[in-house]
Parts: structure tokens; sequence; C-alpha cells
């Protein structure tokens, strides 16, 4: 066994780990999930909102980290429409939604948010009104050092090249601090870290933070909770919970499969864990072997 | 010179935003340096992109050891450049296409002036006028003109760029004038395209007051002419199977009385429109002038009068519900005649899915609103009607406008009460989908349920492309570059996507084999590393929480998940702070080295 194991061939590891990831998923295997205290927080603060309030969602992560973070992109963009739809049941207003994103390459992941669920399952919800998006301006945190102050600094048309005065929910905003939560989604830099420095730490009474990041990223922004991020989403385990609080809260058994992405990859996820914690027992235990024939 | 002049935007650039931090007169400033940073690192990304092919033709060149890769990527990029660049496979925004027009040039020079006594303000702020209007006011001896006609979103902006009452009734007056008292509605000049819009068909009477409006100068005679030639431009598609309600309304065997010719001003070749045409065979369908999108939804939905389905009308809430079983029950019956029997979930399913249907309870209530707003209540005869009409699917929806006394806004809400329930043959579409998500149908069975849907689908689909066919297109670069369906967003996500996704995920596999080789219980520090990647690998699943989920509610703080938790609040948090303490220490004395030019080293190593 020793012999086996000190002279193993990594590629048994490589074949071990693509098995560890691929039979939970074609099993569909998937975890129970309680959510955390994190994820009760930004759940929370969505929940909070007020009628008509407006939200803007950033969404700084490309396709390289769609498969930690797209699934809690789908959860906040179901968890506003599902308020909005609850406080439009009352005769009140909705909330009002506005994407944006400091990565060239993330437009796409708006575009996926919002074809995905807010055009496949909130009709009602009209460009323009309810929601809007504002697309990608370069510049990475330059570009939240002038938005937080004047909005048409940068942002003088939407996405789809419409002077921002010809679109009702725009027409009055004059700067991100009129935003009543900011939702981000930070694949690395500019994400998360930058919205709290440029928008959260200057104005610190009058915006809002929530955010869902990398496992990666996720112990250099627990620092900022809770003052100036008053909820973290951590990795995909935390897209899980918050997912979990989202469609028992709001849709229940007649959920869609697509609003429990994040639950179905915790499959994959906790065996290539347990695959980790056993290659790392198996190497240790070679070094202590190997220590001792050595003495 | 060449050090000197960067090191001094740089030093000047970063003073004024630091003091801008501080000083809030400065804060205007700091926002127009940081636009101008903004616009910078956007002509990086040019920049980015030639220093790319540089280093990569360069390595092509030379053929130095993996050139084939630089091959690859200086190709890809290319290829990526040019979809996106040229747009390819992007259709244009409908916005700024304005359907249902048709358009000439004609100068604003051209257009007729207005004029009313007063001045045009000065804001304090320094405002100029509304960027949409601009063009069209001047200001002449204690008059302002206007040229052109006052759109709507004109006048409502030039109204918010002032508050006082003289500026507020100088721009109702010159709205007012300055609308054209023929074709109303129908012409319209866009200020920023200089061009005349005429929306759908002219006829000789709408050209003779055209004609009227423009005057008879020469410019003005040619655009009326090009206008009516643009407005009568003929469009002809194929159809196959119009529907029968279609066929009714265009009334094709009136309407080809002279060969399709369009009709004279005044006549009426078919029972609804002077300029719609279908073929003698029922095989083509023609639109003079571009299709209103009015026309198009009269085409498309209200013409084929697809049959909608029925609210449902029981005594009570069991009752309806009864109904509604009764009425699944009926359909599974009607369904296994095409095929064989359905498993019990696909019996369910479809039990679910006539659950849906809308009680007419709530298409009462519509109308109950509707006749509140207007101060009239709905009769116990005519709530009796209703019910009965609504639920029967033998008796036009139509016929209640007739049979009842109901006001003009509650026939509108039962109407749009009606238009918002799914047609029969979309419910049947519904249906299949959620009986197939249980179990398969057969070949007769999907038949039976798609058929409909594919009928209503396919003249839908006829109409919107007539409606497109019979447009000119003005902007065919409108579209967003990365709009589903075009040749950039196949790029983005089925080469982009995946291929991050998976050098990405790549990650993986170098962790696992890195953590068994070396991830080793060497000292004290290792060993503390390797307990608290336990913790965390096994926290972050159920595996944790089960593992500890036997520790008593007293010591819960020794579960996996607590661990975690306190690990990642406690110890990061703690080590992060001093890191980031650190780096902001750092950051403030290399800031100010720059600023003050201390620090070069970011202009390179060349010679001044």
């Amino acid at each position: 066994m020793y012999h086996i194991l000190n002279n193993l061939d990594r590629r048994w590891i490589f074949l071990a780990m693509a098995l560890a990831v691929a039979v939970p998923i074609l099993a569909q295997i998937q975890s129970v999930e309680t959510p955390s205290q994190q994820a009760q927080n930004v759940f929370d603060e969505i929940q909070r909102l007020p009628a008509g309030s407006r939200v803007l969602m950033a969404w700084d992560y490309d396709p390289s980290t769609e498969g930690e973070l797209g699934p809690m992109a789908t959860a906040f963009t179901l968890h506003c429409c599902e308020k909005s739809r609850a406080l439009r049941a009352e005769g009140l207003e909705g909330l009002k939604l506005y994407y944006v994103t400091l990565l060239p390459a993330a437009t796409p992941m708006i575009e996926q948010s919002i074809n995905q669920v807010i055009k496949a399952d909130y009709p009602e919800m009209v460009y323009g009104e309810d929601y809007v998006n504002l697309g990608f301006k370069s510049g990475n945190e330059g570009v939240i050092k002038v938005i937080v102050t004047r909005l048409r600094g940068l942002y003088s048309t939407d996405a789809r090249n419409t002077n921002l005065d010809l679109i009702p929910m725009c027409r009055d905003i004059e700067n991100i601090q009129e935003m009543d939560l900011i939702v981000n989604i930070s694949g690395a830099y500019p994400g998360t870290k930058e919205w709290v420095q440029y928008a959260i730490t200057p104005y610190p009474d009058k915006i809002r933070l929530v955010a869902g990041c990398t496992g990666v990223q996720a112990p250099t922004l627990y620092p900022y909770i809770p003052n100036q991020l008053r909820g973290l989403l951590g990795a995909i385990k935390g897209a899980a919970e918050y997912e979990v609080l989202v469609v028992d809260t709001f849709l229940g058994e007649r959920a869609d499969e697509k609003y429990r992405e994040a639950q179905r990859r915790m499959g994959p996820q906790l065996a290539a864990h347990l695959l980790m914690v056993i290659l790392i027992l198996l190497g240790n235990w070679v070094f202590f072997m190997q220590r001792r024939r050595t003495e | 010179m060449k050090r000197t002049v960067p090191l001094i935007i740089t030093g000047v650039a970063g003073l004024i935003l630091f003091v801008s931090a501080f000083v809030p007169i400065m804060v205007k400033l700091g926002e127009d340096v940081a636009v101008w940073f903004d616009l910078l690192a956007g002509i990086a990304f040019i920049l980015g992109g030639g220093n790319l092919l540089k280093v990569h033709l360069k390595k092509v060149s030379d053929q130095t050891a993996g050139w084939g890769y630089s091959a690859v990527t200086i190709v890809a990029f290319l290829a990526t450049l040019y979809v996106g660049l040229f747009k390819l496979g992007v259709t244009p925004e409908a916005e700024p296409e304005k359907y249902g027009e048709s358009f000439v040039i004609y100068p604003l020079s051209a257009m007729p002036t207005f004029t009313v006594a007063g001045e045009i303000p000065v804001r304090t702020d320094e405002e100029p006028l509304p960027a949409s209007a601009v063009r069209n006011m001047s200001e002449d001896d204690g008059q302002i003109l206007f040229r052109g006609w006052m759109s709507e979103q004109q006048q409502r902006e030039l109204l918010a760029y002032d508050q006082h009452r003289v500026w507020q009734e100088a721009v109702t007056i010159l709205f007012e004038a300055s609308q054209p008292k023929l074709l109303q509605g129908r012409i319209t000049y866009y200020t920023d395209h200089e061009s005349l819009s005429f929306q759908g068909y002219m006829t000789d009477t709408d050209f003779e007051q055209l004609q009227q409006m423009l005057g008879n100068s020469p410019q003005a005679v040619d655009a009326a002419r090009l206008l009516r030639t643009a407005a009568q431009r003929g469009t002809t598609i194929r159809v196959r199977r119009p529907p029968a309600g279609v066929v009714e309304a265009l009334d094709p065997s009136a309407a080809f009385a002279d060969e399709g010719v369009p009709v004279k001003s005044g006549e009426r070749r078919t029972p609804v429109s002077d300029y719609l045409f279908l073929g003698p065979d029922l095989t083509d369908l023609t639109v003079y002038g571009p299709l209103t999108k009015a026309d198009r939804n009269n085409l498309a939905n209200v013409w084929p009068q697809w049959e909608p389905v029925r609210p449902i009308a029981g005594d009570d809430a069991d009752h309806s519900v009864e109904l509604k079983r009764e009425l699944a029950a009926a359909f599974v019956l009607e369904l296994e005649t095409h095929g064989p029997k359905l498993t019990d979930d696909q019996k369910k399913a479809v039990n679910d899915q006539f659950a849906t249907i809308t009680d007419v309870e709530v298409l009462i209530n519509a109308i109950r609103s509707a006749g509140d707003a207007e101060g009239v209540a709905l009769t116990a005869g005519d709530e009796r009607l209703v019910r009965f009409v609504a639920s029967s699917p033998d008796i036009p929806f139509e016929e209640l406008a007739r049979v009842t006394r109901l006001t003009p806004g509650m026939t509108a809400a039962a109407r749009e009460f009606m238009s918002s329930q799914p047609t029969q043959a979309l419910f049947k579409q519904q249906l299949a989908f959620a009986i197939l998500k249980e179990g398969p149908l057969s070949y007769e069975q999907k038949e039976f349920l798609f058929a409909d849907y594919r009928d209503e689908f396919k003249w839908k689909q006829t109409v919107e492309m007539l409606f497109l066919d019979s447009h000119v297109t003005l902007y065919p670069w409108s579209g967003v570059h990365e709009q589903e369906g075009s040749y950039f967003w196949w790029c983005i996500v089925y080469l982009y996507r995946p291929l991050t996704s998976t050098v990405f995920a790549m990650l993986a596999f170098y962790v696992a084999s890195a953590a068994f080789r070396a991830f080793r219980a060497k000292n004290i520090e290792a060993l503390l590393l390797l307990g608290t990647a336990f913790i965390i690998l096994l926290g972050r699943t159920f595996v944790g929480v089960w593992l500890t989920g036997w520790i008593p509610q007293e010591l819960s703080a020794f579960k996996m998940d607590e661990l975690t938790v306190y690990v990642m609040q406690i110890f990061n948090v703690a080590g992060n702070r001093a890191i980031m303490i650190g780096i902001a220490l750092g950051i403030a004395s290399t800031s100010l080295k720059v600023l003050l030019g201390i620090d070069r080293s970011y202009l390179g190593s060349g010679d001044d």
C-alpha cells in the first residue's frame, strides 16, 4: 500500500477528482442546506426594502467564475422579482433594478440574468420602468468614484444606447447614493472590495451593500462585515443557502430547476471536498511512513 | 521631457483627486479628473489590442517556440474583433427604427417657424437648453423662435428646463402653435434625423394634405413625392392557410376586384383595411406602405380570433375546483383516444394545469372595479349573463357587449381580461410540456396537443416577417453587438464561456494533486494550517454538519459548521485586518512618493 501511494501517478488523482465531480452531477446528488447567518442577513436586507426601492445590481463576474457565481446572480434576481411581485400584489410599486458591470466580459452575465429570470418568468416587468441594463464602463474603481457623485458623468445611455433621460426609471437619478441597496457579485478585481472602498466608505450612511463572491475572495471580505458590508455569500455554499431561503419563501415545490442550481452544484463540491480530505490524510500517512523508515 | 510631462500629469491629477476628497468645492474638478481617467482606461483597451497583435505577430514571424499558439491567438482575436465590431448577425434595435413609419430627409431650415414674445431664460447653473430642442430654438429681437413641429418629448423637457411661469406659458403657446393642423398623429418631424415621417399607408387625400402643409417650394414638393412613394411601397409575402378570421376580415374577393392595385382614396375594398390584401387563392398577403404596429397586432392577434381559455364559473370556490377536475378528467379521456393511457403522474400534471384556469370571479371583479371607477354598479342580471357568456365556449365573447348593459369601461375591462388569458392552443401546448415532463406520449397524442399551437405560431411568424419586410431599415447597426443569436454572442456562449470555465475548473485537479504531495504536517505551523483546512473543507459541506451533528447543544461551538464560522470571523478577520492596515499604510506612502515624483518606476526605464 505504502509503495503504491508513494509512487502514485498524478493521473490517478486527476481521475479520482473527475469522478468525484462527475458522479454527483450524473446521480443528481443534492445536499440539505441550512441557511447561515450571513445568508440570512443578505436575504433580510432585500426583504426589508420598501416599495419603489432602487437596487443597483453590480454584476462584476465573467464566465470564468460563472460556476460559483451564476446561481447567485439568478437567486438575487429571482428574489428582487418576487419581492416586486409581492409589492405589486398589495397595490404598491415594485423594486427598480439597475444592472451595471465593471468587467468587459460580464455583460453577457447580465443578459443571462435578465433573459433567464425576468423575461422568462416575470413578463410583467417592463424594461426601462422596472429594470434597466446600464452595461459596462471601463475604468474599474474609477467608474465607482465617478458614479457615486454623478451617474451621467459616465453613463449617458443604457447598454442599448438609449438616452438615460428617455428611460423613466433613470430620468431622476443623479448618482448611486440614491440607490437603496447595492447588490454586488464579485469574481475578482474590480469587485466587492472596490465597491466598499469607493462607494460605501465615503457614504456609510447613504449606501448599503450586500455581496456574493468566490470562495477565494471571501476571507478578504469578512473584515468589512457588518458595517460596510451588510451580508456576504461566500462561494457556491453561500449561494445554496441563500437559494434555499428565496425558493422556500416564495416558490416552494413549484420552483423551476434553474432556481435550485446552487444546491445541485453542492453535490460535486461535497464529493470533491471529501476527496481532498482523504488525499491530504493519505499524503500525510505516506509522509510519516517515509520518515519512520528513514529513521 | 518624455518623462517630465507624464510626471506632471500624474502629480496634478493625483493631487486634485486627493484634495477633492476633503474640500467640497473641488469635488466637481475631482469628478472631471476621474472621468478623464475612465476615458483613458477605455483607450487602453485599444493599446492593449495593438500590443497583443504586435507581440504575437513577432512570435509568429520569428517562429519562436509555441508560435502556433500565437497564431491561434491572433486568429481568435481578429475573428472576435470582426464579428463584434461589424455586429454580424445583429438585428437593429426597435426604438430608433420607428416601425410602421416611412421617412424622407428634409432639412430643419425648410420647416416653418413659430414665434412667441419673450426671452430664453439662462439658468444659474449654466445648464444649456435640452439637447432635443436646442437646434429648434432661437431668440431674435424679443421673440422666442421655434422651428419645426414640437414633439411631446421636446415640450416636456423644455418645461422642465425652467419653472418660471413666463417660460412655461411660452413653451405651451409654442407647442400648441407648432402642432401640424392636418394629418395629426400620422406626420412627424424628427429634428435629430432632419427627416419627415409618415405613419402607415398614404392615400391621395393624405398626399394632398401633406403638400398643403409643406408648401410649394421644389424641395417640399420633392419631399412629399418621395414620402408618398415610400408610404405606398408594396410588400408581398407567401402565406399558408391564413386563419378564417383573417380571411373574413380582409375579404379577398372584394379586395382583388381590380388585381390588387391599391384602392382610390375614400374607397373601402376590404372590411377592415384599405392597404392590406389577401391574394385570391389565399397564398399571399400584400401590404402597401409599412405595416403599422396596430395592424400587426390586428393581423397576429385580433382578426384570427384565437379562442382564449374560458374562465370557470362555479357556484363557489369548491365547485370551481370540482369543475376543473371534471374538465381535466374529460381531457384525459380525449387524449387517451389518440394513444396509450396516461400514467398517474401524467394525470396529476393535467389536473395541476387545469387548476391554473382562472375563476370567473376574477372577471366579475375586474368588471366591477371598472364600473366603480365610472360610478356604475354591475346589476345581478348582467352578472349572471357575464358568467354565462364568459364560461360558454360556444358563445362568442363579443356577444357580451350586445346582450348586457355594460358600460364601455366595463366592456373594455372584460376584453382586457379575456386577452390576458392563454389561447386554447397555448394551453394545450403547456399541457403537453407538463405531461411530457412526467412521461412519454405517442406521436398522435403529441400531434393532438401541439398542432393548434403550431398553426398559431406559424401565422404569427408570418405576420412578423411581413412587418419586417415592409419596413425599410434606417439604422442597420443600431443593435447591441452581444444580442442573443448574433455571431459575437455565439462566440461568448460557445467558445469564451466554456473555455474560461474549463481553465478555472482545471485548478481543482492541480489543487488535489498538490494536496496529496505537498500538504504535510512537517511542523507545528503546517499542522495548524492542516487543521484549519480540515475544518473549512468539511464545514463548507453537509458532511461537516452530519459528522458533528451528535454534539449536544451545550457544546455546539464545537460543531463543524460553527467552527467554520468561528475561524472565518475571528482568526481570518484579525489576520486580514492586520494585512489590510499594513497595505493601506504602504499605499499611502507609495502614493505620496508617486505624486511628489520621488518614485518614477511606473514611467519605465527610458532616459529623458
